[in-house]
């Protein structure tokens, strides 16, 4: 069977190729290269595509469906249903601010990354490096699925790993936005294929699970409040923080925000009554947890058993239903296009958020553009050093979180858990501000972020979350994370505030 | 005196391709180290670093753990050993894989003579901390197989070189293998594609020798 593996795999990572080849060659990238609008098709279908990540959906929301149970996945999906309209509303309110109601998004980056250096380069940097970073965990752990699930050595599951980066590269460089949103289409279908194929093995094979959703029962010690004992309470605290959590994702993901915009754009274009808006972002927001729902209802139910296994909680390995050949492959499509989409938008969005403060600050400068480079060069710059950077933070991962030989771990997770501080930092400034970083007083954002990232860094290192193998029990630094973000959020209201009050006393 | 003559060459090279490289515009050349020497740099490093041991040219043994023996009326029984698969290697290596409460035996797939040569000429020894293998083996050119009854340690030892887990030298299915090679093909396909978008176009118009000599009164 490994010759129909091989053959269907190259056909399909070679039609991706083609399709992003064949509308490269009929619609060139125009001079702004990721100033693209038209022909985008269908960007409601993966405006969640961030979530549908191996460090999303089957890492952190993983781990808070099994570890927290209900009421914190019902958060999640919350969470993530508000996000897309928050986003919604923000995108318009902004350019209307602008008076460019029908600006592009573009028009919606530049307007919302600070105007001065010490606010702009800091919050660009930050988002830029976050989505840099998010990228290269998306790699980090799909090495480690390749080593644990498909049975492939460390060489070879990091061969696959810069391979499959190299073939990202490539599509969002030659065809951008293009590229993205129709590899997108296919890369969706098979990640149902695999949940579909997946779901239809654990409703065969494994039910005698009892199919309740009171497997998903929220296991004690996590996300508590004091003495707080279970109860609708905690339950709703539970809720709560899972539901800033996954709006928090959403506010520090440009490629989530260029899929609304585009989403918007197009309802707006076609007239679409507000009842169809509103079922496209609930039905599309919904469809991770769809997914992820039997595959969590089935491991909390064996999760005390796993948890007797010495190997089941020291790493990510999936069940001897590999064995099937249809499902291995079904498994690895779904696991190559959940990764490529995922990879993909984070990386142009990281491209993406720098080009556009770059051309911000060269506008703004008093230098003639002639002695600017053409923007077209500097996408092409842009893109080299985010490869490069990716590839330097994956062999440095590497060489500290997957080498037990050297600091003792072997957890790719660390690193995507280490950056949900970046995400508690942008989502704070985000929600404190209204969208609105201007509204800011000068340098207060660069403190801001310096000191919210070295709160972080300073708790992540004794947190349940740095543990040298990965272990669902590093859901705790969740809670963290978004207290974080609430308390980055209530300084950047009080400033405000504050600035309000002296604005009127001085009036 | 070929030293010479190759430095020579790589200085004219170096110099032509640099006097090219100027005459590109800052687009050119920009899309020339993206689409082509970003990409192929990272893939080189990748493959350098240890992606040559992943796709298998490296490696000249695989190993294989034995736990359980079954007997003609359907028992299973503990039998711990293991197998070992060397390809012929011309490389000088000494690899030691340690064992515990083995027999004092290798069970080869070799023939009398080629096992006599190796065992004499200590190719193949069973030393107190395991077995033992030197390549290149004497006279052997085929993959050879070994079964050792013991219990398999945990590290390899390549002598001068450290030691690795003995799980990185495990035999490899061939399903995942298909992973891999499918990825490097479409790699290369995009590598392709990338040396043809991002080679700077070339200029029909532009004057050059075999237009001077041809027709040199024509600008």
């Amino acid at each position: 069977m490994s010759a129909l593996h091989l053959t269907l795999l190259v056909a399909y990572l070679g039609y991706c190729l083609f399709l992003v080849y064949y509308w490269k060659t009929r619609e060139p990238l125009p001079s702004k290269p990721l100033n693209v609008e038209s022909n985008l098709p269908l960007p409601w279908l993966a405006q969640t595509s961030t979530v549908f990540s191996w460090t999303g959906l089957f890492g952190a929301y993983f781990g808070i469906a099994v570890m927290l149970g209900l009421p914190a996945l019902l958060g999640l999906a919350c969470g993530t249903v508000l996000g897309l309209f928050l986003i919604r509303h923000w995108i318009e309110r902004t350019l209307m601010r602008a008076k460019k109601e029908t600006g592009s998004f573009e028009d919606f980056l530049s307007e919302i990354l600070p105007e001065n250096k010490w606010d702009g380069i800091p919050f660009t940097l930050l988002i830029s490096i976050a989505q840099l970073v998010f990228a290269t965990s998306e790699l980090l752990i799909l090495r480690e699925a390749g080593k644990m699930g498909f049975g492939l050595k460390s060489e070879q599951a990091t061969l696959l790993a810069v391979g499959l980066a190299i073939l990202g590269y490539f599509y969002v460089l030659l065809g951008g936005y293009v590229a993205l949103f129709r590899t997108d289409r296919i890369q969706l279908i098979f990640v149902c294929a695999m949940a579909l194929a997946f779901s239809l093995y654990i409703l065969v094979n494994h039910s005698q699970v009892g199919w309740t959703t009171g497997n998903l029962r929220p296991r004690p010690g996590f996300w508590g409040i004091g003495s707080l004992g279970p109860g609708w309470l905690l339950y709703v605290w539970h809720f709560f923080i899972a539901a800033v959590m996954a709006l928090g994702l959403f506010l520090a993901s440009p490629d989530t925000w260029k899929r609304v915009y585009q989403v918007n754009k197009d309802q707006r274009k076609g007239a679409h009554p507000v009842r169809t808006r509103v079922f496209t972002f609930v039905a599309v927001g919904l469809l991770p947890y769809m997914v992820l729902l039997p595959v969590a209802i089935t491991f909390g139910a064996k999760y005390d058993a796993f948890k007797l296994n010495a190997n089941a909680s020291k790493g990510f390995t999936l069940p001897a239903v590999l064995n099937n050949d249809w499902i291995f492959l079904a498994a690895a499509l779904a696991l190559i296009a959940s990764f490529l989409s995922s990879f993909n938008g984070a990386f142009l969005a990281s491209v993406h958020v720098a080009l556009i403060y770059l051309r911000k600050t060269l506008t703004s400068s008093r230098r003639p553009l002639s002695e600017s480079w053409p923007e077209e060069a500097r996408f092409y710059l842009i893109m080299m050093t985010v490869l490069s950077s990716v590839s330097l933070v994956f062999f440095w991962s590497l060489s500290v979180f997957c080498n037990p030989s050297r600091y003792g771990l072997n957890n790719p997770w660390l690193l995507g858990n280490l950056l949900m501080g970046a995400y508690s930092v942008i989502g704070g400034l985000q929600v404190g501000t209204g969208g609105t970083l201007s509204r800011l007083p000068k340098y207060v954002l660069p403190v801001v972020v310096v000191v919210g990232l070295a709160v972080w860094t300073r708790y992540f290192f004794s947190s349940p979350g740095y543990l040298a193998t990965p272990d669902l029990k590093s859901v705790e630094t969740v809670r963290v994370g978004v207290i974080l973000c609430l308390a980055i959020a209530g300084f950047c209201g009080l400033t405000r505030l504050v600035m309000f009050i002296v604005g009127k006393v001085n009036a | 005196m070929i030293d010479n003559l190759i430095v020579a060459i790589l200085t004219r090279c170096s110099k032509v391709i640099n006097d090219w490289a100027k005459r590109l515009t800052i687009t050119e050349k920009a899309k020339a180290l993206s689409h082509i020497l970003a990409p192929a740099l990272l893939l080189g490093v990748a493959i350098y670093s240890g992606g040559w041991v992943a796709i298998g040219f490296e490696r000249a043994i695989a190993i294989s753990e034995l736990r359980t023996e079954i007997t003609d009326n359907s028992v299973a029984s503990t039998q711990r050993g293991f197998v070992v698969i060397a390809e012929p290697e011309a490389d000088h290596y000494k690899y030691v894989i340690p064992f515990s409460n083995g027999s004092s035996k290798i069970w080869n797939s070799l023939d009398e003579g080629l096992a006599l040569d190796n065992a004499k000429g200590s190719s193949l020894l069973l030393i107190p901390s395991g077995l033992q293998i030197t390549t290149p083996l004497v006279g052997v050119y085929e993959p050879m197989t070994l079964v050792i009854h013991g219990d398999l340690g945990q590290q390899i030892e390549i002598v001068g070189h450290g030691k690795q887990p003995i799980a990185d030298w495990r035999v490899s299915s061939r399903r995942p293998l298909s992973l891999i090679a499918a990825v490097l093909l479409n790699c290369s396909l995009a590598l392709g594609i990338g040396i043809v978008t991002g080679f700077p176009s070339i200029n029909p118009n532009e004057n050059n020798a075999r237009k001077v000599s041809t027709q040199p009164d024509k600008e």
